[in-house]
């Protein structure tokens, strides 16, 4: 990784976290549907990144936004799951004749429908990690898969609309 | 030994996942354990700053509303001022007995601004934009011009972090207004406006619409600050207690401004009551 690209990662992480704090965490729908835009920064992080390296930025990231939603570790742990399963989807949905050299993850190199279940079922192991273990009841476990599922089709939805209007071919 | 070496390296993803969270685990643990161990919070210099930034923006918004809750609680306080002049020459109870004026004097009321505040969560915090710089400490009450709001947890020199009345481990000690059945307000993590209190025993008589104060069994809140009114009572014939689902006097989605309360003999009080009873639930 080149000191220039490490700066855009470093500025992606700003924005992205930033978004995440200032705006969107006062967006809920209907008291269920969270958006937790900052996780598309973990899910566009460089393909060659390493998995230790990813698991440690999805702890800081995690410990930074827990710190604006008072819930220290929560989200945390549900990165550093995440970040521990990226390579583990990126396997399992490699497309027909592997992947090729030099690409990067978004829906203009990858595709939409690569992109679509790329981004879907990392959302959703990370938000059913966060919400079951915020829940930490068996009673409030419904609820939490209610949440699960409404703030993962928002997030999905956000990250989405957010590559076709920030990423588009040049 | 290369074998070791060769397995920690195979697996290092593994490890390094599994110490994380064990990381993560012991944080959140760390978090609900004990009161004013806070990591990471939003008392913390850097990320309450820019909550207090962000929130002077959105304050334009909601200042209309404010204002009126300032104007009908100084109708309150001027009403409740008349009824004290009146009443001053009068004795304080039947038996003689007047409260020693220190004691009556115990509360200590810091005004405060609400700079973050969340209600869908199952643990809810507020920041405070005050700290011990003004002499918040864990442990005092929180309450608005319409009722309890919470407990503080956490404080930092300029920031202070409280313990919502919406979370799971919050218990407020408090009664039924017209009888004085003492209960115990809880919160079950699912609707914002509705709390539910136990432990008044079934021979007092609850009806719907009564209203439940703070007792003077805390040493947190003054005593009879509103928590709600009565909404829903149910009784099941098997239980010595009723079911009580309370409709929360403070309307948590729209603090603007709070007092925090600190009651000058907390200390005495906890000290003397711990060293007699084990445990007293505040």
């Amino acid at each position: 990784m080149g000191s220039r690209d490490f700066f855009l990662q470093a500025l992606y992480f700003a924005v992205y976290v930033g978004l995440q704090v200032l705006f969107v965490r006062h967006i809920v729908l209907f008291d269920v549907a969270f958006c937790f835009i900052y996780i598309a920064f973990l899910l566009l992080l460089p393909f060659e990144t390493d998995s230790v390296l990813l698991m440690l930025i999805a702890l800081g990231i995690g410990l930074v936004v827990d710190s604006f939603y008072d819930t220290t570790g929560i989200h945390a742990a549900a990165c550093v799951f995440a970040a521990y399963l990226r390579p583990w989807v990126i396997r399992l949905i490699t497309p027909r004749g592997g992947y090729d050299q030099n690409l990067r993850i978004s829906m203009q190199y990858m595709g939409g429908e690569w992109f679509f279940t790329y981004a879907l079922i990392l959302i959703f192991f990370h938000h059913a990690a966060l919400f079951l273990i915020e829940a930490s009841q068996w009673s409030l476990v419904p609820l939490a898969l209610l949440k699960t599922v409404c703030s993962t089709a928002f997030t999905w939805l956000m990250v989405v609309v957010s590559q076709y209007l920030f990423y588009r071919k040049k | 030994m290369q074998r070791i070496f060769w397995f920690f390296f195979t697996f290092r993803a593994f490890i390094l996942f599994v110490l994380l969270e064990i990381f993560c685990v012991w944080l959140i643990a760390e978090n609900n354990a004990y009161q004013g161990a806070f990591f990471f919070n939003s008392s913390t210099r850097y990320t309450a700053e820019v909550l207090r930034r962000t929130k002077s923006v959105d304050d334009y918004f909601g200042l209309k509303q404010v204002n009126g809750e300032l104007a009908r609680e100084n109708a309150r306080l001027h009403q409740l001022y008349q009824q004290a002049l009146l009443s001053k020459s009068a004795p304080q109870s039947q038996n003689g007995y007047r409260p020693d004026s220190a004691f009556a004097r115990r509360f200590q009321f810091v005004t405060a601004k609400v700079i973050k505040n969340s209600t869908v969560l199952p643990r809810n915090y507020i920041t405070l934009d005050k700290g011990t710089r003004d002499g918040i400490r864990p442990g005092m009450g929180v309450i608005s011009p319409q009722g309890v709001v919470g407990k503080v947890t956490g404080c930092s020199e300029f920031f202070s972090v409280v313990t919502s009345v919406l979370h799971l481990d919050t218990k407020v000690s408090s009664q039924i207004k017209k009888n004085n059945s003492v209960g115990m307000v809880e919160w079950n993590g699912r609707n914002s406006a509705v709390a539910q209190m136990k432990f008044v025993p079934r021979y007092v008589e609850v009806k719907a619409g009564d209203s439940v104060v703070t007792s003077n069994y805390n040493s947190v809140f003054p005593q009879g600050i509103p928590v709600g009114r009565v909404k829903q009572v149910k009784l099941s014939p098997a239980e010595t207690a009723y079911d009580l689902e309370v409709q929360l006097a403070t309307d948590f989605n729209r603090l603007a401004y709070v007092y925090v309360v600190n009651n000058v003999f907390k200390a005495e009080q906890d000290s003397l009551e711990t060293k007699v009873i084990p445990k007293i639930p505040d």
